[in-house]
């Protein structure tokens, strides 16, 4: 009776290190090189955005295209903030000193409605992604470690900085 | 052998195989995380950079003159090397360390580029004491600034050998013998249209000599429509004119009228007028022009310039008859820069790309040095079709050989460069957006490489346009000031013939399209206390206000019509399908206007007329 209790053990211990041990480590590297293709795609597009200072819908549509070629569906943040100079100006000639400039902000769904977004020298852009589905790992993690709740993202990736170029133009 | 051995061989081998190549991932990940960490400090660098430069050139009065700008490039550089130190949190060493890792930076201008890279002092004969060692250090690596480059190339076929010059707008140099005649000429170039209602359509430039008018896009130029500028310095507004890139004023304190016989017609000037210009200190300085007497001419040349401004017009007539020439129509009584009369027309109309002598260079071997052939984009005719639309061959021909010129002079640089850092420095390949804003912008070009990522070595550049420049006059460069004292760009569409400032008026004033500097604070440094002051104000009662940006166009851009599509590929093709005549002309004299009296980039002024070349820019009153 022992010795097959044992048996079962061995059968429960070797399943779970023969299958569930491998699948939880692939299933987290998988995971680690979509986060890697999430950044890669994040910093481009925002890095591309600073630098032309115009957020397109082509830039966009190719943004998220590539956030969904790895199999998984994401919440995409953008927030710009726009820098308002006229505070300053408003303050007058004089005593003006740096800092007097305001920003306001456009979320998602106002800088969505007005693409192509023109931007100018001084706005800032974040970008936020976030995953919104369970991945295998977070799945396999839930499922063996037993965390309820899925707020804890396996794929996140943020990129921000100041816009450098003001532009008219889509393309010259 | 019982199955639970086999289970821990299997495991045996199973373990370590996961482990190493989960590490081998890892490593992969955290490298390609780095390098993307690496990409955006870089750009940040590059814009601290940037900023330093244009706080320099702002407010620098001099900032044209190239002994000047060299220092404000070398004090960006600086920046450069501080900001990367800060970056790339070396902050226990100096900068001078980061210098191992970078193998150039570029400074794009507006005709020309250089390149601040090390370079082997070879400056010989000198006594070693009398050196600044600071600066120069005879046969030793120095970094600093090499030779300016221009965006030029050479065109060689029968009678003809001669360089081109170009520049990132539509001005271009003419150097060297056409037609077994020599020629150093420079000017606008437009195309030029037979007829008025050619003209109308948006072909180029149209000459009535029945009264001496030019006619661009609808909009008539006339030597009588003159304008009075004016702008605030501190609290106190005064009339100035842009002369040879320098802002003069006329200061009134007193008056005392004389009338004078001028162009056959009466004027009455103020004897007591004087002139100045800001200097660096932002003191008024006026020293450049003496006092009036009945034979200063120079005295009634810088008043007329300031009260009867006529740039726009000069600079439409410059260009039709410089494009004229350029495009075979004789114009008589012609002299070119150096003041010589030509007596035939150039005509490059029929001048091909596959003359440029660049053309015939080995395609294969440029391209495995990563340079693109000018053969790559065809043979074709330059000055052919509308010159000034974005589309237009010249304008694709001016942007290969901007192109050509920077890839074949960058890429030597970087590879001939060794530090103890990095034995082996390959330029990057730059992408394709990057090089359109290299192509239309001045802007700073910076490589990094050889940094340590792990499993290899970091090789990036980054590339950020300067949008505050006094260099040139950019087409979007021309901001409207309406009604409400606000100010909005050129393509903005709430703008309409009632909202539009009325600054004009009756033969007095001047159009509203400002160029967009003049909306930038400038500082005062000539008193006790150092102030700041907004040259485009106004008074409202007894304050004096700035004139505020616009949130449709300029704080926002909900209201900018777009630029750059297929049926609006420029401002012109904007201007033209405009329906708002005011708007237009307004906008075509500003943009005459500004880019007449900018700072002449080639410097043959000073060669013929001495020390003051605003001679130049009199010379038309």
């Amino acid at each position: 009776m022992g010795d097959s209790a044992t048996t079962i053990i061995a059968i429960f211990l070797a399943a779970i290190l023969m299958f569930v041990f491998p699948l939880m480590t692939m299933a987290d590297k998988t995971d680690d090189t979509v986060k890697l293709t999430v950044q890669t795609a994040t910093t481009d597009f925002t890095n591309k955005v600073r630098t032309t200072g115009i957020l397109s819908q082509e830039d966009y549509d190719n943004f998220i295209l590539t956030l969904s070629s790895t199999n998984n569906s994401y919440d995409a943040e953008i927030v710009v903030q726009k820098i308002d100079e006229n505070p300053a100006k408003k303050a007058g000639g004089a005593t003006v000193q740096i800092g007097d400039n305001v920003y306001y902000t456009m979320y998602t769904t106002q800088v969505l409605e007005s693409l192509p977004l023109n931007l100018k020298e001084g706005d800032i852009i974040s970008v936020t992604v976030k995953n919104t589905n369970n991945t295998i790992a977070t799945q396999l993690r839930n499922f063996m470690y037993k965390v309820t709740g899925n707020e804890s993202k396996a794929i996140t990736a943020q990129s921000s900085g100041i816009v450098t170029k003001t532009t008219t133009k889509t393309t010259k | 052998m019982k199955i639970q051995s086999l289970a821990i061989i299997f495991i045996i081998i199973i373990m370590p195989i996961t482990i190493v190549l989960s590490e081998y991932i890892n490593n992969k990940i955290t490298t390609a995380t780095t390098e993307l960490e690496y990409n955006t400090r870089l750009l940040n660098s590059t814009y601290d950079s940037i900023k330093a430069y244009q706080l320099n050139t702002v407010n620098n009065a001099f900032g044209d003159v190239t002994n000047s700008k060299i220092s404000d490039i070398e004090a960006a550089v600086t920046t450069f090397y501080n900001s990367l130190a800060n970056n790339f949190n070396f902050t226990g060493y100096k900068a001078t360390v980061m210098k191992e890792y970078v193998p150039a930076v570029a400074f794009t201008l507006y005709d020309g580029y250089y390149i601040y890279s090390p370079f082997k002092n070879t400056l010989t004969g000198v006594e070693e004491s009398k050196v600044d060692k600071n600066y120069s250090k005879p046969d030793a690596i120095t970094n600093g600034l090499k030779p300016y480059i221009y965006y030029s190339a050479r065109y060689v076929y029968d009678t003809s050998d001669f360089v081109i010059n170009y520049t990132l707008d539509n001005y271009i140099t003419l150097i060297g013998i056409i037609n077994n005649n020599y020629v150093y000429d420079s000017g606008f170039l437009y195309s030029i249209a037979d007829t008025r209602d050619e003209s109308n359509k948006g072909n180029g430039i149209y000459y009535d000599s029945l009264d001496n008018s030019y006619w661009f896009d609808g909009i008539k130029f006339t030597a009588g429509d003159t304008e009075e500028l004016k702008e605030y310095i501190g609290e106190k507004e005064y009339s100035y004119a842009r002369i040879n890139g320098q802002k003069y004023y006329l200061e009134e304190n007193e008056v005392e009228e004389e009338t004078i016989n001028y162009n056959g017609q009466n004027f009455s000037i103020n004897k007591k007028a004087k002139f100045f210009f800001i200097d660096n200190k932002g003191a008024k300085n006026y020293s450049n022009v003496d006092a009036y007497n009945a034979t200063n001419s120079n005295f009634i040349k810088y008043y007329f310039a300031i009260k009867k401004n006529k740039s726009a017009y000069i600079y439409y007539k410059k260009a039709y008859e410089f494009s004229s020439m350029i495009l075979g129509k004789k114009i008589d009584n012609y002299y070119d820069k150096t003041k010589a009369k030509q007596d035939k027309a150039y005509s490059l109309n029929n001048l091909n790309t596959s003359k440029a002598i660049y053309y015939g260079n080995d395609e294969s071997s440029l391209k495995k040095s990563g340079i693109t052939p000018l053969s790559e984009y065809g043979d074709f005719k330059i000055f052919e079709g509308n010159i000034h639309s974005a589309n237009s061959n010249f304008n694709k021909h001016r942007k290969e050989i901007i192109r050509y010129v920077i890839e074949t002079n960058m890429a030597p640089a970087i590879s001939g460069f060794s530090s103890d850092a990095n034995i082996e420095f390959v330029m990057p390949k730059i992408s394709e957006t990057d090089w359109e804003t290299i192509q239309n912008d001045i802007c700073e070009i910076t490589f990094l490489q050889g940094l340590n990522m792990g499993s290899k070595k970091y090789n990036g550049y980054s590339v950020v346009a300067n949008m505050l420049t006094k260099e040139y006059v950019d087409e979007d460069d021309i901001y409207i000031l309406k009604g409400d004292n606000t100010y909005c760009k050129a393509n903005d569409s709430t703008l309409n013939e009632t909202n539009i400032k009325n600054t004009k008026g009756v033969n007095n004033g001047y159009y509203p399209g400002i160029w967009k500097i003049n909306f930038e604070r400038k500082r005062d440094i000539s008193g006790d206390k150092e102030k700041f002051y907004f040259p485009m104000s106004f008074k409202n009662g007894e304050k004096i206000e700035s004139y505020l940006g616009s949130y449709t166009s300029i704080m926002g851009s909900s209201g900018v019509n777009e630029i750059g599509t297929s049926d609006v590929p420029d401002m012109y093709s904007y201007m033209h399908h405009n329906k708002e005549h005011l708007l237009k002309e307004i906008y075509y004299k500003a943009l005459g206007r500004e880019r007449w009296c900018s700072f002449n980039i080639n410097n043959i002024n000073y060669e013929i007329y001495g020390n003051n070349a605003n001679n130049f820019f009199l010379e038309d009153y």
